[in-house]
This record gives structure tokens, C-alpha cells and sequence, in this order.
């Protein structure tokens, strides 16, 4: 578990964030697995309000990350898909030891430049490698009003 | 969605370890030294001096990167897909030297292909994309190909993961394996094209002779040039994938200015390398302008450049090269913003001298291997000297291109027509004279065409051409001119001399019903 999941009480404790109760205005509300599929409105938002169980259900990778790059949250999907269990990710710095490929202006340079500037919203299409294989993804990077940073990961 | 974002142009990479350009030099190097130097046909397995190289520049790692079809694709996916087709290959029982088709757009298919073929150590026939590659197995009597639609004896490629499909069999080839002939690339000229032979050696020479001089740290290259030509090759393609480049591919390969531009707006640009006539169209736009003018290098080769596109560049990083196919195909660089007209630049990696005739010759480990003529290997002396046709004069410790020595000819009274140079004479006289062509329209005079810069582009009268042409001049008999529209070209943006030839003979029997 990540230091940031460790600070939740037991009754909130699969939430991602600890406002979740109490949604800052324009934000999306409690997400229902429905409302999260990788091209929805405003999906940067809901996920913070979705449970680690509905982030864990849907058919995309999810990948919450710190501003340093450290993986706090991996869900099961990217989980599968890249052959990493969660509890091997989370802990580690995501673009030099989870996924070393992404260690590059395009990609880490992208994230690092909205982290600076509190703005990051930036999506592109990627050639991972999942299991020894070149996979094509979009990636979309954002940082929600709760200042969480997001990966998602969608398979072509 | 394959919406991309705009990385910021001016933002580092994700970690310090950025590029290893100084490394790759070195590597570079090193895998030369496993190359032998003769060019008779090996008797023992030679060492792969590709393995080391590749495995280092593109296992795990984040770059060299190529982005094509607004697609990111990272070394580690390269290396990947490349493992895929090392695989296809095996599977196959393809040995090195056996030769192998590879006719794909420039993508990230291709690169995967190239290195897999460079691991297996096998022979790469380069055909265009459009090419009939099933046309082409029988004469370089190679053993399958890889396209885009397979065939019965060629792979069908995916995008960006190895085979889609794979062959029925593969031909049985009559000739030998050549395990030493790395690439077989076929010559632009139009008159002599032919099937050119590269070793390692040639390449890795020339790579390591002329990537010192290219400044690619952090670069982002655009690229232009196609990968099956030399230039593209080894002086595009392989140095972005040894130095860690971020390649941008130019789906248009150079000939839309505006697509060019929007790429460097998405993703940044700092290198190009392009013939001269995709420097022209970049630079008569303002957008065209700022992106050339903040280039931090490149090279502008494969033609002449003009003395007003010479004297735009001077105010750029951009440097002039030359070289041809069989020289690997490089023999000249210039200087960053050192331009003349039709400046060539100073040997790289060769020994260049000037014949009396004042024809280029060069020596060096750049001279290729061989020519792959009537279907098996002619292989060459690699100590000789190669006459490259083309017509220089001394410039300090350069060269000034004068043109083509095929270009010559005699007229019936035995009189020698230096046509190259002549030409370049009256285009450096009359600046208002984009190309100029001279020939003989009956055997017995001479004749000129003028292409101008503008349609409204004052050209000189037949007599100015006279004067001009100092003794010629009494031969000289007609002139004509020819709209920028009209002038024929081939790709590069040279004069198609034999295209243009005969339809300015039939235009001087028009315009002279008296002549024969």
C-alpha cells in the first residue's frame, strides 16, 4: 500500500481521496464503474471519487503516480497487460523502473512540465512493450484539483 | 483518439541521460574495428560489429525514439518489434548473406525490420514502397522480401509488431550468400542506375567519419530523405537511431513545406537533413523561414545548391554534403553556414584528388564493395580509386561542383562541350536563372534552355549567352526558355537531361522549320 493510501481510516480506505465525501465544485461527483471508460468526460476527475474496487474493473490501465514519478496505485488491467503484479509497481518510480521506456522528453518530459505547472492534461498515442511485445496505446497524463497525477493507458 | 499533445519544445528529457552521442561515436568506432578490410569473399563467419551497437543504443531504452504517423515509438519497442522479425526470420532458416527485399514506407516496421535484418546479418535489397518487390526477387536472385501486402514469398508486415503474415516458402537462390554485403542499394541516376554494394565497413566508416561532425545531442531530427536511398540511410536513419535522435518522419517526405512546419509545431525540430529543392520550398514561406533558421544542423545534399539558395543558407546551421551511393555516400562536408554556390565542402573519412580532366576521384574506406550486375556480386578492389563523374574545381580545401562529366558531348565537328560546367558558368552570371540546360539540337551547334527564377524574371538575350560563352558562342543558335512548371526534373531536383533533351529538340525544329 502507498503512504498516501496508509493515511485513510479503515472506512475509507479503498478511496482514492479523502475528499471524496465532499466534491470541490465542477469536479464529477462519486464515479460508478460505468462512468469510467477511458474517452468519458471529465474522467481525470471522477477517478478520485471511484473506489480502488471500480478502478480495478475497468478495461484500461489506471496508473496514479506522485509528482516524483513514484507509483502509489496499478490497476488490474495494466496490470495483466504488462505482466507486473501491483504490489511490485507501487513503490517504485514508474518512468525508470517500471516502465524505463517512458524516461523521455515525450513522455516523462510531458508529465514533468504539467507537475511544474499544475496544469496537466496532455494525451498522445505510444508504442509500449507489454511481455516482450510492441503494443500500440493512447496515454492520456492528467493531474486532477486534488493534485493526484493519473496515467491512463488504453489498448488499441 | 490519437490526439497527440505538443511536448514543449524547450523541455529537457525525462532524466539526465539524454544522449550519448560522444558514446555513440565511440561505439560507432569500435564496431568498425570488427570489420575486415578486404573486400575478397569471406572464408570464416565474420564477427556481427552490428550486435554490440544495436543491443546498447536500443534495449530498455527510452531513445532513440521515432515518431511517425503521430505515433511515438521508443527504442524499447524498436528492439522489441525487431525481435519479432528476428524470430519470423529463423523460423524461416534465413541465413546471413541470404538477401531479403525490404519494401516498406518509412515507419516504425522498417526500422524494426532493418535491425532485425542487421542482427541476422543478412543482405538488404532497399526498394521503395511502391516498388513490385515479387519483380525484383529473380534479379537479386534474393530469397523473400518483407512489404506491406506479402506475397508468396514475402512477409506482410504490421505496423509496429512484426509479421502479419508470413511467406509460403522461400526462393531457392542460384547465387552464393553474400554475408559481407550488408546493403544493395540502387543507384538515382537516371542514366546509370544500377545496384550498389555496401559492407559494414562502408557504412560504419562513414558513420563514424562523419557523426562527429553532427552535433545530435538531444536533437530532434526531422526527417525528410527516404531510407532507401544512401543518403537517407546512413546519413539520417542510422545516426538518429545511434545517437539517442528523437526522429520525426515527414509523411510527405519533404515535398509539402507546410506539413514540415506543422510537424516542428508539434514536436520541435532542431536537425534536418534534405536535398535543396526541399530547403527552397521551406525558405519561400515565413513559417518555412523561422523553422530553417533555427535548425541546429543538417545537411543539404544530392544536388547542386544555387548561389541565392547558397547565400540564404549562410545565415543557418545547415552544412553542405556530398557524396554518392557508391561512396557509401559520404566523400565532402562543409562547414555549419559555409556556402558558395555549388559548394561541395572538404573530404571526410577518404582521400579525394581532382583529375586533369577536373574529375573527382576519391579513395578511402567508404568505396563500396561491389555492384550486383547481370544477378551475382562484382566485387571491386578496395584500395581503388573511384571516379565519381562529377566535375569539381579547388575552393581552399574544398571543392566547387562544375558538373556532370556525362554531360559533355561532342558536336560533329569533334569540338569538346563541357556542358556541367558551361551551365553552371551562365547560372552563376545571371542570378535571375533558376537551371539552365545546354545542348547540341542537331549535332552540329549548341543550344540553351533558360529556366528563370519567376515567370516575370528578366532572362539574358541570345546575345548576352553568346559573350557568355566565350568561344561556344559562335555555335550558340538558339535560346529558348522554359517555365519553372515545365522544366523536368527528377526527384532530388536535378535536371532530367534526357526527358528535357528530347522536347526542347522537337521544340527547336518547330520554332526553325528550316533545320533538318
Amino acid at each position: 500500500m502507498s503512504e498516501n493510501d496508509a493515511q485513510h481510516t479503515p472506512d475509507d480506505a479503498s478511496v482514492l481521496d479523502s475528499d471524496a465525501a465532499e466534491p470541490a465544485e465542477g469536479s464529477a461527483g462519486n464515479a460508478s464503474a460505468d462512468d469510467l471508460h477511458f474517452e468519458a468526460d471529465a474522467l481525470g476527475e471522477k477517478l478520485r471519487h471511484a473506489t480502488e474496487e471500480q478502478l480495478n474493473t475497468v478495461s484500461f490501465g489506471i496508473i496514479r503516480i506522485d509528482d516524483d514519478g513514484v507509483v502509489q496505485f496499478f490497476n488490474e488491467y495494466e496490470s495483466k497487460l504488462s505482466g507486473v503484479p501491483p504490489e511490485e509497481a507501487v513503490g517504485r518510480n514508474f518512468f525508470t523502473q517500471v516502465a524505463p521506456c517512458t524516461n523521455n522528453r515525450l513522455f516523462w518530459g510531458r508529465f514533468k512540465r504539467g507537475v511544474r505547472r499544475g496544469d496537466l492534461d496532455e494525451t498522445f498515442t505510444y508504442t509500449y512493450t507489454y511481455k516482450m511485445r510492441p503494443t500500440l496505446v493512447d496515454v492520456h497524463l492528467y493531474r486532477d484539483e486534488a493534485g493526484n497525477n493519473w496515467i491512463l493507458v488504453q489498448k488499441y | 483518439m490519437r490526439k497527440n499533445g505538443t511536448p514543449d519544445s524547450s523541455e529537457s528529457t525525462g532524466q539526465p541521460r539524454t544522449s550519448n552521442n560522444p558514446n555513440a561515436v565511440k561505439a560507432v568506432r569500435t564496431a568498425l574495428d570488427q570489420c575486415p578490410a578486404s573486400n575478397s569473399a569471406p572464408t570464416a563467419p565474420s564477427p556481427n560489429p552490428w550486435a554490440d551497437l544495436l543491443y546498447d543504443r536500443l534495449c530498455d531504452e527510452p531513445l532513440p525514439a521515432l515518431i511517425a504517423d503521430d505515433t511515438i515509438t521508443p527504442a524499447a519497442s524498436l528492439w522489441t518489434g525487431s525481435r519479432l522479425w528476428v524470430d519470423a526470420f529463423r523460423a524461416h532458416d534465413l541465413q546471413p548473406g541470404d538477401r531479403l527485399v525490404l519494401s516498406l514506407p518509412p515507419s516504425t516496421a522498417f526500422v524494426q525490420v532493418l535491425v532485425a535484418a542487421l542482427w541476422e546479418q543478412l543482405t538488404v535489397v532497399f526498394a521503395p514502397p511502391d516498388t513490385d518487390a515479387d519483380a525484383l526477387l529473380s534479379p537479386l536472385d534474393a530469397r523473400a522480401a518483407v512489404t506491406v501486402d506479402g506475397g508468396a514469398h514475402a512477409w506482410a508486415s504490421d505496423e509496429f509488431a512484426g509479421p502479419c503474415t508470413t511467406p509460403d516458402t522461400l526462393r531457392s537462390p542460384r547465387q552464393a550468400p553474400t554475408p559481407d554485403v550488408r546493403f544493395l542499394l540502387r543507384t538515382s541516376g537516371t542514366h546509370h542506375g544500377r545496384w550498389v554494394a555496401l559492407s559494414d565497413r562502408n557504412v560504419l566508416s562513414v558513420l563514424a567519419s562523419h557523426l562527429p561532425h553532427f552535433a545530435l545531442r538531444n536533437a530532434r531530427m526531422l526527417s525528410v530523405l527516404p531510407w532507401t536511398h544512401a543518403f537517407g540511410l546512413v546519413l539520417d536513419l542510422l545516426p538518429a537511431l545511434l545517437a539517442d535522435a528523437e526522429l520525426i518522419r515527414d509523411p510527405d517526405g519533404g515535398r509539402n513545406p507546410d506539413g514540415l512546419v506543422s510537424l516542428r509545431d508539434a514536436w520541435g525540430t532542431t536537425h534536418l537533413s534534405a536535398v535543396p529543392l526541399t530547403v527552397q520550398r521551406l525558405l519561400d514561406q515565413p513559417a518555412g523561414r523561422t523553422l530553417v533558421r533555427d535548425l541546429q544542423g543538417g545537411i543539404v545534399g544530392g544536388a547542386p545548391v544555387s548561389a541565392p539558395l547558397a547565400e540564404r543558407l549562410s545565415d543557418t546551421a545547415l552544412r553542405a554534403g556530398y557524396g554518392q551511393t557508391e561512396a557509401s555516400p559520404g566523400i565532402t562536408l562543409g562547414a555549419r553556414s559555409e556556402w558558395t554556390a555549388h559548394y561541395l565542402g572538404r573530404p571526410v573519412g577518404c582521400t579525394v584528388t581532382i583529375a586533369d580532366d577536373g574529375e573527382l576521384l576519391f579513395e578511402g574506406p567508404n568505396a563500396c564493395i561491389g555492384f550486383w550486375r547481370d544477378g551475382s556480386l562484382e566485387r571491386l578492389d578496395p584500395t581503388r580509386t573511384v571516379h565519381t563523374g562529377d566535375l569539381v574545381e579547388r575552393d581552399d580545401d574544398g571543392f566547387i561542383f562544375r558538373g556532370r562529366k556525362d554531360a559533355s558531348f561532342k558536336l560533329s565537328n569533334g569540338r569538346f562541350v563541357p556542358a556541367g560546367p558551361l551551365e553552371t558558368t551562365l547560372k552563376t552570371t545571371y542570378a535571375t536563372l533558376r537551371d539552365v540546360l545546354i545542348f547540341t539540337p542537331d549535332g552540329d551547334n549548341v543550344a540553351v534552355a533558360l529556366c528563370p527564377r519567376s515567370p516575370t524574371a528578366e532572362v539574358p538575350d541570345l546575345e548576352a549567352l553568346q559573350t557568355t560563352l566565350g568561344s561556344l558562342g559562335n555555335r550558340l543558335v538558339w535560346s529558348t526558355t522554359v517555365p519553372p512548371e515545365a522544366w523536368q526534373t527528377q526527384p532530388k531536383g536535378t535536371v532530367d537531361r534526357p526527358a528535357m533533351n528530347a522536347s526542347l529538340s522537337e521544340a527547336y525544329r518547330s520554332a526553325t522549320p528550316s533545320s533538318p
